[in-house]
């Protein structure tokens, strides 16, 4: 006993906070991705969640069955990447290109139209039902806590993906030019690189980590057309507590965000699990107000 | 002008989002038929309000249900009633509530000002029907809630307030009486944090003290938006409970019972689910392997007796939907089909005689065998609600259909 | 290799750059000087395409640069540097070179490693190789950042905008030579924006001078500044 509490509880708590902490660390990755890259905060993030959940479901069902879940992902990514790139192209580039003013405004406005439009999509195209495309993994034991096998498939997919992502930007040309427009849009197209391809390519990638996030998820927390709503508001958060912009600060804000969650459920009362976050968060802002991997604004 | 240009973009975007959501207005079937226009002719359609859920987060499945029952309500009065008041036809004017009181508060106003609502129906998420009855408290149009739970919608005695549903100290009492029987003692409750699953959770603690039942509850609360149960389930299990009471709406009730599963809380322990959401059609598509054996709330089985309105309705929306009605959509027909009586019986649309004519004791038909009545003696939240029977129902095989579910005990309001 | 034709920007009402005719041989290291405020860095971002001129053309090589964005300039081999360096600053020594060579896409990744390899030996920032470019001295950046452009294999013209200002005299040798050396060597033009005489006196036959956006005079650096207008402008006089 701790301070009153299981000691096989909180390492359940734990353990499970962990797990979901890799996930929401995958939401979070997105958003800040892309904004990194192209300075714009993409509001729609989890409605590119439910769309990853909804490929993957109908994938699964349609074609692959359930023991192909692993064929399915790269595939729903591919997807949703190729449908980030189009979006980028006709509804987010004629602001980079066309030297428009308050940039970050027209951002917000679209982004925030796109999140409303795919939203209202899904509900009239499937309804509100839920859906599930289930799974044929066997329930199994992570050191204490009983998990189904695809929630620790789920993990270990969204463990892949960072490792995938990771390698991406350090191993690549591609990944290269993006860690570079990051630092400069300026210096980087000065250089000779096509910037506006490479948002094309940014965009893509963001969403579809938010896409890979759904789809790993979907036999796990259901497929519907509001199940976005959780990406949106606990990415957000990692955002603001890891640092807007920062990708190692995604990473351990995602981690951060799951265990803070158990572990306010296990020593306070799971009832107010979502507010544990905040709680955090706001805790963070008087201490760190950039985040804790965020950077003041260089003076120029 | 690029920055015009793109606005445009943002704007034009947004309204087809906005064109997308559900339908907001259905007409009367008899508009687009010239027949029976003609013998309107002489008189305004009476519309009837719908306020329902009809976008999150609120539960549009719910409020689909709900639409389709009053829209099939509207089909029986202009058709096998003739309409009322001498061949009047009634309409239906939708508004979606989103299930926030504050949408609901406004479609309310708009519904009674604008399209001239005689009654407003179709309510479903009570704190919305709660901050609904305000207005209508003031504003006199009578509000006849078709799945509101609470007991405050009621409870205030507000003339205008009537129920067509199950109320949690009904629904609390019914699953006490139940514990009683199986003899379980200890029990989990697993609820929500939202009026309706707090309310159980006290009405549920307080008629079990009050009467003397000896049992022993572990409480685990969650937040609607919730998708990971498992902290509030390793809790429950650590409690060893003889039975989980699963008080979530929407996919929480779903995951609730994956994750019950998972951690083996459940089967090993039996759970019982709040509501009627196992009658959904998806119900083993989600749960293939879980979805057995399962215990839950239904008012309505196809072993009931129905009225012969109520046949009328099952046959007209299985033609329609090709598949079977169910509550929701049987509570919102038997509604826009009751205030269709009432108003015949009244003489007049004016609310006030509404309210006392819907009061008489003799009742109207529903889609129960028995008729639905109003109380205006009713004590407590019991005050102008007719409570159908709740009936506990559990799957039994794989792939059941709900009207072959076992039906393992029923309670009726005496 | 590089002509501009009546070249103006107007901010506003404010003209930053007002009818500059510029033509720059082959092969030549122009030195471009004025006080401060005179339009040079708006100049060099016109060549560029940081910004779109107000009125007025820019050739490179016999064709012209106008509605080409930065990138596409780039390729065609006209590069720059900044006056502030505009390194990617949490990046190492060696991505920094790198990032060059795969924006004007061509060569293998091996062929760009020997190449940036073979750069920072001549440059003396071998030991630096892996560190980010954060860590470098200002100098260090601005001869990093002047190595960036030589990873080029298509420059042709490459503007420099201030590359020794705050640059201590060692590090200043070794960029005046690699200058030299590239101007021998590949025949590349250059176009030097400096406040550095002595520097400019070594590097470059021509010099043009420009005040209050406009060209002033043109031609060997002591022709021009023993010019009476000219000391006049740097002084911060207005002359009619």
């Amino acid at each position: 006993m701790l301070l009153g509490v299981d000691l096989q509880l909180l390492s359940q708590y734990v353990i499970a906070g962990l797990m979901i902490g890799v996930l929401y660390a995958l939401m979070a990755l997105g958003v800040t991705f892309i904004y990194s890259v192209m300075k714009m905060i993409n509001w729609s993030m989890g409605q590119f969640y439910m769309l990853g959940s909804f490929i993957q479901y109908l994938l699964v069902v349609r074609w692959l069955g359930p023991d192909l879940w692993f064929v399915a992902l790269p595939i729903t990514a591919a997807c949703v990447f190729v449908i980030g790139a189009i979006l980028q192209l006709v509804l987010i580039r004629p602001m980079f290109t066309g030297g428009v003013e308050r940039r970050d405004e027209y951002a917000t406005v679209i982004t925030i139209a796109l999140l409303l439009l795919l939203q209202s999509l899904a509900t009239v195209l499937n309804g509100p039902d839920e859906h599930t495309p289930g799974s044929h993994l066997p329930n199994l034991t992570v050191g204490t806590l009983p998990v189904s096998g695809a929630t620790l498939a789920a993990s270990l997919g969204g463990i892949a993906a960072l490792i995938l992502f990771a390698v991406l930007l350090r191993r690549t040309w591609v990944g290269l030019a993006l860690r570079a427009a990051a630092q400069s849009r300026i210096a980087v197209q000065t250089a000779g690189v096509d910037l506006m391809r490479l948002d094309m390519i940014a965009f893509g990638i963001g969403v579809a980590l938010a896409a890979i996030a759904g789809a790993l998820l979907a036999p796990v927390y259901l497929v519907y057309p509001t199940n976005g709503a959780v990406t949106t508001t606990k990415g957000f958060e990692i955002i603001i507590i890891g640092g807007l912009g920062s990708i190692p600060g995604a990473l351990v804000g995602g981690l951060l965000l799951g265990l803070v969650e158990a572990l306010g459920s296990v020593f306070i009362a799971p009832a107010y699990q979502n507010a544990y976050g905040f709680v955090l968060l706001i805790a963070l802002l008087l201490i760190r107000p950039t985040g804790l991997f965020g950077e003041r604004l260089r003076a120029a | 002008m690029k920055a015009t240009k793109l606005f445009g973009v943002a704007v034009a975007l947004l309204l087809v989002g906005a064109a997308c959501t559900p339908d907001k207005g259905v007409g009367a079937p008899s508009s687009t038929n010239p027949a029976s226009s003609a013998t309107a002719a002489a008189s305004e359609p009476i519309t009837i309000g719908l306020l329902t859920p009809l976008s999150p987060p609120g539960d549009p499945a719910a409020g689909q249900l709900i639409q389709r029952g009053a829209e099939l309500g509207v089909v029986y009065v202009n058709t096998v009633m003739k309409g009322v008041l001498n061949g009047r036809q009634v309409q239906l004017a939708v508004e979606d509530d989103a299930g926030t009181p504050a949408t609901g508060a406004t479609g309310y106003r708009r519904l009674v000002t604008e399209k001239k609502a005689v009654a407003v129906t179709g309510q479903f998420h009570s704190s919305v029907n709660i901050a609904v009855n305000e207005v209508a408290n003031e504003v006199g149009v009578p509000v006849i809630s078709t799945q509101g739970s609470a007991a405050d919608i009621t409870a205030k005695h507000y003339p205008v307030a009537f129920r067509t549903h199950v109320i949690d100290p009904f629904r609390a009492s019914s699953w006490l009486s139940w514990i009683q029987q199986k003899g379980y003692k200890k029990i989990a409750l697993i609820a929500e944090t939202s009026d309706y699953g707090i309310g159980l959770v006290n009405e549920t603690k307080a008629q079990a003290a009050a009467g003397n039942m000896n049992l022993t509850f572990d409480i685990e609360q969650f937040d609607h938006a919730s998708t990971d149960l498992t902290p509030q389930l390793l809790k429950a299990k650590a409690f060893g409970p003889d039975l989980v009471i699963n008080i979530g709406v929407g996919a929480p009730a779903d995951l609730m019972l994956d994750q019950a599963n998972t951690i083996g809380l459940y089967p090993a322990v039996p759970m019982l689910i709040s509501y009627d959401t196992p009658t959904r059609a998806q119900w083993f598509q989600l749960h293939p392997s879980d979805g057995v054996g399962v215990y839950f709330i239904a008012y309505f089985s196809p072993k009931q007796e129905l009225s012969d309105a109520g046949q009328w309705l099952a046959t007209a929306y299985q033609a329609k939907y090709n598949e079977p009605p169910i509550y929701g959509a049987l509570n919102a027909f038997a509604d826009v089909i009751v205030i269709a009586q009432a108003i015949q019986k009244a003489g007049n649309t004016d609310a006030k005689t509404l309210i006392t004519t819907l009061e008489d004791p003799a009742g109207y038909k529903g889609w129960a065998a028995v008729p639905v009545t109003f109380p205006k003696d009713g004590a407590g939240a019991f005050y102008h609600t007719w409570i159908p029977p709740i009936l506990i129902l559990q799957y039994t095989q794989a792939n059941q259909n709900w009207r072959d579910a076992k039906l393992d005990a029923s309670f009726s309001k005496k | 290799m590089l002509e501009t034709i009546g070249l103006t920007k107007r901010f506003g009402g404010l003209f930053a750059n007002t009818d500059i005719n510029l033509s720059i041989a082959e092969g030549e290291i122009r030195g471009l000087i004025g006080p401060n405020g005179a339009g040079k860095t708006t100049f060099i971002n016109l060549l560029t395409g940081v910004e779109e001129p107000s009125s007025g053309d820019i050739w490179l090589a016999g064709k012209t640069l106008l509605g080409q964005v930065p990138y596409t300039r780039a390729r065609r081999g006209l590069l720059r540097t900044f006056q502030v360096p505009k390194l990617f600053r949490n990046m190492t020594v060696l991505e920094n070179l790198l990032i060059q060579h795969f924006a004007c896409g061509q060569g293998t990744q091996r062929d760009a490693r020997l190449r940036a390899d073979g750069l920072l030996e001549m440059a003396g920032l071998t030991r630096l190789r892996d560190s980010p470019a954060s860590h470098l001295s200002g100098g260090q950046q601005a001869l990093l950042q002047l190595l960036g452009g030589f990873m080029v294999e298509r420059l042709r013209c490459y503007l420099l905008d201030e590359p020794f200002a705050g640059v201590n005299p060692i590090v200043k040798d070794t960029m005046v030579e690699l200058i030299h050396q590239y101007n021998r060597s590949r025949g590349i033009t250059f176009l030097i924006v400096s406040h550095e005489m002595s520097v400019i006196r070594q590097l470059c036959s021509r010099v043009t001078v420009l005040a209050e956006g406009k060209v002033l005079i043109e031609g060997a650096l002591d022709e021009v500044t023993a010019n009476a207008q000219v000391i006049d402008a740097y002084l911060g006089k207005t002359w009619s």
